[in-house]
């Protein structure tokens, strides 16, 4: 029993110390440069850069195949870019495992929702927050005001494998949130919900950043989702970044337009192309 | 009415000695993916353990054998299981089995091929009378630590952080690792509360058995990973599940075969355990999906 102990609390003080969840901390600032992931030959990202700032919502766009999943793959630990340096502060973090580099304040979701499935919600969001909250009993606090938060509260002794896509997809975000995280890069959060609980999860994405003092990276293909979440959007086509700006700098872009807008709205796909 | 009472009591100490078998084996194959088939020889290490300290009094002998298969169980996973973490489960496999050949020709080295008799107080193996159902100490023994160790380990996985922790990276350790659970923290308290179960069933086998030899873990370990198939590998519940329904099924056939082919009892349970498998491959309470 010594033993055990003994790692249980190494396990906490070790993620309480590297966790950024302190409300005081400095929160080292994230970016990649030069970012290269090819696969025998294709080259799938292919030296993008990528800034996420605190405080803001950057939205990652860009048609299928362009490379925005494994481009948070490289900067998330789960693909080993070919080239390219990722940094947190002054830290190189490059290749990082991710189980390490979550515990140093990078955290993702996946496209395919992965809960815990025989836990409870609450559960699942608390297992999250052991790492930064030490003790039992303040894990299950936080667990809790993050239920609140994401009005989940009602469904916290549910087993997590009798949710709804929605909610699984919100509690999905209240475990991210529990990491204490500074940067949360969302690979598609909404895909499968309706427009209602789309709506839903874009208003709570969008208060994250400013709750949080976090960074958030999101990958979606819903416009109406993107255009009103993101303070910056940077398109993907190729594996290369075609275009950064403002959502309505994007939506101005004739580049952008002919990669992708144009796939979405046919109409104006077609003005662009004659226009180039 | 008096002789099936004496059956139950039978099944339920049988039971709970295979409880204490499979449960450490189910743990870890639900944490990482490994049958570990060298959970027998820590305890057969544990058999010897007890032969080492005979000297000392029985708690302290008890304790200090108890460590010492805690810390082979930790040394095991350090030295041969964490290289190969996240391998295919056929290597796991074979890792396991590399380290249980390796530690019975070891255990047969040092202490040579005749087993070692080992003295453990006689009240053990008396049978006390209750109501005309005749109740042996070990049986008592056995029910007693099954009783304390799911009972334990229930309230572990429930009420605290790392039982927490191991239930979240029973299910998803990739994903457990996201949400910062130290993985190696995780697997050797798994491997920590296995060789404490195996340090308690050595105790258990060699009061029945009265002695330690190098193979001795062989049978054990089949009967766990039997009980753990038939429950649906890495579920807890399915794994006492399986205890359970082995130890009630050698009983039963003890009971219900003609004399002559007693003997052969472990065929039969083991058809019934083939049967089964063919009925739910997955076994009945079949575990999750997604393994390190």
């Amino acid at each position: 029993m010594a033993i055990m102990g003994a790692e249980t609390d190494r396990t906490t003080a070790g993620v309480a110390v590297a966790s950024p969840g302190g409300a005081n901390a400095e929160k080292p600032g994230f970016r990649a440069e030069g970012i290269c992931v090819h696969f025998e030959g294709v080259k799938a990202v292919d030296g993008v850069d990528v800034t996420i700032v605190r405080g803001e919502v950057l939205g990652l766009l860009g048609p299928n195949g362009a490379g925005k999943t494994t481009l948070v793959n490289a900067l998330t630990g789960f693909e080993k870019p070919t080239a390219g340096q990722v940094w947190l502060g002054e830290r190189d973090i490059t290749g990082m495992e991710a189980a390490r580099l979550a515990r140093l304040g990078v955290a993702r979701t996946f496209q395919s929702g992965r809960l815990f499935d025989h836990l409870t919600v609450l559960e699942n969001v608390e297992v999250a927050a052991l790492t930064g909250y030490r003790t039992r009993r303040r894990a299950v606090a936080r667990a809790r005001e993050i239920l609140a938060m994401l009005e989940l509260s009602h469904i916290a002794d549910r087993r997590a494998r009798e949710l709804s896509h929605g909610e699984s997809r919100n509690v999905e975000l209240g475990r991210l949130i529990a990491t204490s995280a500074s940067y949360l890069l969302l690979d598609e959060p909404a895909a499968g919900l309706n427009e209602a609980e789309s709506d839903q999860l874009t208003t709570l994405i969008a208060s994250l950043p400013e709750r949080l003092d976090c960074g958030v990276l999101i990958i979606e293909h819903d416009m109406r989702v993107i255009m009103r979440l993101c303070h910056r959007i940077q398109v993907l086509d190729h594996g290369k970044t075609i275009a950064v700006g403002t959502p309505e700098e994007i939506r101005a872009d004739a580049a952008v337009n002919a990669a992708y807008l144009g796939s979405v709205d046919n109409e104006a796909a077609g003005e662009n192309d004659a226009a180039s | 009415m008096t002789a099936l009472l004496q059956h139950v009591v039978d099944a339920i100490g049988l039971a709970s000695l295979y409880a204490l078998l499979a449960l450490p084996v189910a743990l870890i194959y639900g944490i990482m993916g490994l049958v570990n088939f060298a959970h027998g020889e820590l305890i057969m290490i544990g058999a010897y353990g007890l032969f080492i300290f005979a000297a000392l009094s029985l708690p302290l002998a008890i304790f200090l054998m108890i460590a010492v298969v805690i810390v082979a169980a930790l040394l095991m996973e350090r030295s041969a299981f964490r290289p190969v973490r996240g391998s295919t489960p056929e290597t796991l496999l074979v890792t396991s089995f590399a380290v249980s050949f390796l530690l019975q020709n070891l255990a047969l080295m040092v202490f040579g091929s005749r087993p070692k008799s080992i003295e453990t107080p006689g009240f053990l193996n008396k049978a006390v009378s209750v109501g005309g159902i005749q109740i042996e100490g070990v049986t008592i023994l056995s029910v007693v630590a099954a009783t304390v160790f799911i009972g334990g380990l229930v309230i572990f996985m429930r009420r605290t952080n790392f039982g927490m922790a191991m239930r979240a990276a029973a299910e998803d350790f990739t994903m457990a690792r996201l949400v910062g659970i130290r993985a190696n923290a995780v697997i050797s308290g798994t491997f920590a509360i296995s060789g404490a179960m195996a340090g308690v069933a050595a105790f258990i086998l060699v009061v029945q058995g009265g002695s330690a030899f190098a193979t001795m873990g062989l049978a054990p370990v089949i009967i766990a990973f039997v009980a753990t198939m038939m429950g649906g590998l890495g579920s807890f519940s399915g794994a006492l599940l399986g205890a359970a329904l082995l130890g009630a099924g050698t009983v039963a056939f003890e009971v219900v075969l003609p004399t002559q082919l007693r003997s052969s009892r472990e065929a039969f349970v083991y058809g019934g355990v083939l049967v089964l498998l063919l009925i739910r491959p997955q076994g009945l309470i079949p575990s999750r999906k997604e393994r390190v």
